[in-house]
């Protein structure tokens, strides 16, 4: 029942909103019949009532006319033995509460003319009677009078008694019956009312499942397959039974799913032409480059040594250019590797701090070029660590040279530690200058490839912008992140951390921070 | 030795003369319309009727004589107690048995034997006496009552039925002394005992010896009195089975009831010789079947005795069903109504 019911709700070949109207309607028509159950029973329970109240007023009225009866026979019994005509007159004046008696047994049992009839029939008998024997007495018959009522009166008063008793049994057997019929109909009533909520509740919940599984399900499978699309993952397709709107949003996901899969796979394919293309040129321009370079060397070094002094500052423009032409193409070779996942680590364990001094030592020209103070600092137990030397390498001298280039007379910072977060041991290495600094917009395209930070900064200070998108890129391969902190004017702080055991594992963890002072914020 | 012969007639006699004019001519009783000459003989010759300890089922033991005019002539009496009456039913020993109203009834809803109340028997025979310290029934609060030597016996349940009509709660405003009727009548004679209910002739032989009083006489007082006191069932696969051979039986004992009426003393001497009671309870017996008013049961109406006893005991909770419910289930009034026009009954 879990799957069968959704999925034929599913497959219902209605809209959403008709469905969603049904189950409403559906669960307002129970409300409506168990309303209407419970009028019923409640107007049965009234009915009952009322039978039952009707059924009182008999029995009251049959007991009255059993107490007159016995009343008029103490007066005759009086009126015998003290024969005075008041007394005859009260008996006979008391001939007429039994009239009113009957007008009322005649309004109690207006259904039940027989038995009306059979106690009427009996009580003329007796006002017959009674009349007979206070005229006897009157007239002093009293032999006659006493004869006649105890042969006849008493016998016949004896009867009527009977049939009242009779009639006020029946009345009280009816109304047992009537209790006994409203506590089964109570009894019934309890467990229709009892089902009816049960059945109710259960419904609501059924089809409340039903409906909102049927569009909840697939609403939730396309945002799944939404996250593997966004993922990079066309593989999979989404299947909705809906016969829906849900139905046709799914299909159109599938065709979308698919137009994306094929546009993703012209986009690899024309990625992976690029990244070749750029390797061979690469590979085809550093060759002629490294015999420019080099041959310009050997002619800077033969025009010392024939004394043609003039040559030598063009040759070494000549080499100067083709040495940054080729960083440059090293460069590109380097991003398009990584674009294209080439890159491979080849971990080793290392001095950190004798990698530190060999970077400082590499940048010191660059500290003299622009007159600038490198300062150092670090624990002397720095150790060492596990990871591809050659980019850490990469990494620090790309920071370290960045701050030379855009510092001049100031003073650039190194700082290595050792850190635990979270269990996990990292190396910090900071870089601080108290350069040109960044402004936001500069710091919001500080990575992106070919992005320095304005057209002329770039003419100003040279470079092709692949430094930091370089930098970043082997961080996050190395499952490091880098930060940064500038303020415009003041300087710039680059903060990278590597894990101390290097792996393959990819984390986009960079994050950008601007502060007041990037002295302060290191 | 008691002299057979009282007001003029000997059991001897009586059945002689019927055998040679018939028991109606005999008794001076007016012949009834649509007599059993007319009707097709009886299904079966043989009657078993239950036989028990009340005197005051005399009509069943008088009624002999008619029931061979009618036809029965294999007539027998299986003794047996009232708490035996299921077992006799269910195990097909008895065609008809007489017995108290409200007892008949509790033992039809609690043990549902093959058994209908067919008609009326009698009125009034239970008498309630009461020591000196007790002068209404609501005094018994809380007094020690003889009523019967076991729950749930004849006495108990119309003894419960009596208290719960005044308002007491027979089972916790009321202490029983569950001990035989010896032993009872000499507690209450002792004064360890306030009050004694019991049949014929029991309370009468009390009385007589100027011991109590009389405290509900269901022969006078009312609403006993306006009821039968006891009842004729009929095992219901007989009455099913022969309804001829039940009217005829159901005919000859409810005229039984006008022979004691009329004679009260034969009807002592048969009760006797057919052991009911001994010899040496003749007087108390003769008074209590004097005291019965067996000439009534025209006028009373079997179905509202039941309907009666039905809401009393249902008060009490002796019965689940209500009064028709009881009425549908366990009474056949089929024979009684055919009888009502040869009897001439109104009700």
């Amino acid at each position: 029942m879990k799957d069968w019911l959704p999925r034929l709700v599913a497959r219902a070949p209605f809209t959403v909103h008709t469905k969603l109207i049904g189950a409403f309607f559906a669960i307002v028509a129970l409300l409506i019949i168990f309303g209407v159950v419970v009028i019923q029973v409640l107007g049965g329970i009234n009915r009952r009532s009322e039978d039952l109240g009707s059924l009182r007023r008999k029995v009251a009225a049959f007991r009255q006319l059993q107490h007159d009866t016995t009343a008029q026979l103490y007066s005759v019994s009086t009126a015998l033995l003290s024969p005075e005509e008041r007394m005859l007159e009260n008996a006979l004046r008391q001939l007429n509460q039994f009239r009113y008696d009957l007008d009322r047994l005649q309004f109690v049992t207006r259904n039940e003319a027989e038995l009306f009839n059979k106690i009427r029939e009996e009580h003329e008998q007796l006002i017959q009677l009674i009349t007979t024997v206070l005229e006897l007495t009157r007239e002093q018959a009293f032999t006659r009078a006493k004869e006649l009522r105890l042969t006849k009166m008493a016998p016949l008063a004896d009867s009527l008694e009977r049939l009242t008793n009779e009639m006020v049994n029946r009345a009280e057997a009816d109304m047992e019956a009537k209790i006994d019929e409203s506590n089964q109909a109570y009894m019934t009533s309890r467990w229709v009312v009892i089902g009816f909520a049960i059945g109710s509740i259960g419904l609501a919940i059924l089809l409340g499942y039903a409906v909102s599984t049927s569009l909840m399900g697939p609403v939730m499978l396309m945002d799944n397959q939404l996250r593997q699309i966004a993922s990079g993952d066309f593989s999979k397709r989404v299947d909705v039974p809906n016969r829906d709107e849900l139905g046709t949003l799914a299909d159109n996901l599938n065709r979308m799913n698919d137009e994306l899969r094929g546009l993703y796979q012209q986009i690899e394919t024309a990625s992976r032409h690029k990244s070749d293309f750029l390797a061979s040129m690469s590979h085809e321009l550093r060759t002629p480059l490294n015999a420019i370079i080099g041959y310009s060397e050997m002619l800077a070094e033969e025009a010392e040594e024939r004394g043609q002094k003039s040559f030598i500052p063009d040759l070494q423009k000549i080499r100067a250019s083709g040495k940054h032409l080729l960083a440059l193409i090293n460069d590109i070779l380097d991003l398009s590797k990584i674009e294209a996942g080439k890159i491979e680590l080849s971990p080793e364990t290392f001095n950190i701090t004798g990698l530190i001094e060999e970077v400082a030592s590499m940048v010191q020209p660059l500290i003299e070029k622009n007159s600038n103070v490198l300062t150092i600092n670090h624990p002397d137990d720095l150790g060492s660590m596990y990871a591809d030397i050659t980019k850490v390498r990469q990494i620090l001298f790309n920071l370290l040279s960045n701050a030379c280039k855009f510092t001049e007379l100031g003073t650039i910072t190194l700082d290595a530690a050792r850190e635990k977060t979270e269990g996990f041991e990292r190396l910090s290495l900071s870089v601080r200058d108290t350069g040109i600094g960044m402004t936001d917009e500069q710091i919001a395209r500080m990575f992106q490839p070919f992005s320095q930070a304005d057209i002329q900064t770039a003419r100003k200070y040279g470079g092709t912008g692949l430094g930091l998108a370089i930098t970043k890129k082997f961080c996050e391969i190395m499952g490091g992140e880098i930060r940064v902190a500038s303020e415009f004017g003041r300087g710039t702080i680059f903060t990278v951390k590597l894990p101390l055991s290097a792996s393959n594992s990819k984390a986009d963890t960079t994050s950008l921070t601007r502060t007041g002072d990037p002295s302060k914020s290191a | 030795m008691r002299n057979n012969k009282s007001d003029g007639w000997s059991r001897r006699e009586f059945i002689g003369g019927l055998a040679l004019t018939g028991t109606a001519a005999i008794l001076g009783l007016q012949p009834e319309p649509g007599m059993a000459a007319v009707e097709p003989p009886p299904e079966t010759t043989r009657l078993r009727i239950r036989k028990g300890d009340p005197a005051c089922w005399a009509p069943i033991y008088v009624a002999e004589p008619l029931l061979r005019e009618e036809g029965f002539t294999d007539i027998q009496y299986v003794s047996g107690l009232t708490a035996d009456e299921a077992k006799l039913s269910r195990e097909g020993a008895i065609d008809l048995s007489p017995s108290f109203s409200a007892v008949a009834m509790f033992n039809l809803e609690q043990q549902q034997p093959p058994l209908k109340i067919i008609s009326g028997l009698h009125v009034g025979c239970y008498a309630l006496v009461g020591s000196e310290r007790i002068h209404s029934v609501r005094d018994l609060k809380g007094k020690t009552v003889w009523a019967g030597a076991f729950k749930n016996g004849g006495p108990h349940i119309f003894f419960s039925t009596i208290v719960a009509y005044v308002g007491l709660d027979p089972r916790t405003d009321i202490q029983y002394s569950w001990v035989n009727k010896d032993e009872a009548m000499r507690l209450f004679r002792e004064g360890k005992i306030d009050a004694f209910i019991s049949f014929p002739p029991w309370p009468h032989e009390l009385i007589e010896q100027g011991i109590g009083h009389l405290l509900i006489d269901t022969n006078i007082d009312k609403p006993w009195s306006q009821y039968f006191c006891c009842t004729v069932s009929g095992q219901s696969y007989f009455i099913k089975k022969n309804p001829i051979a039940t009217k005829r039986a159901l005919r000859a004992i409810l005229k039984a009831n006008d022979i004691v009426a009329r004679n009260p003393e034969l009807a002592t001497r048969i009760v006797i010789e057919k052991k009911v009671r001994n010899e040496s309870e003749y007087k108390s017996v003769l008074r209590a079947l004097k005291d019965i008013p067996y000439s009534k049961w025209r006028a009373y109406n079997p179905e509202d005795t039941v309907r009666f006893y039905a809401l009393r005991m249902r008060d009490i909770g002796m019965i689940e069903s209500n009064p028709q419910q009881f009425i549908n289930q366990h009474t056949d009034w089929r024979f009684m109504n055919e009888l009502k026009k040869e009897f001439g009954i109104t009700w």
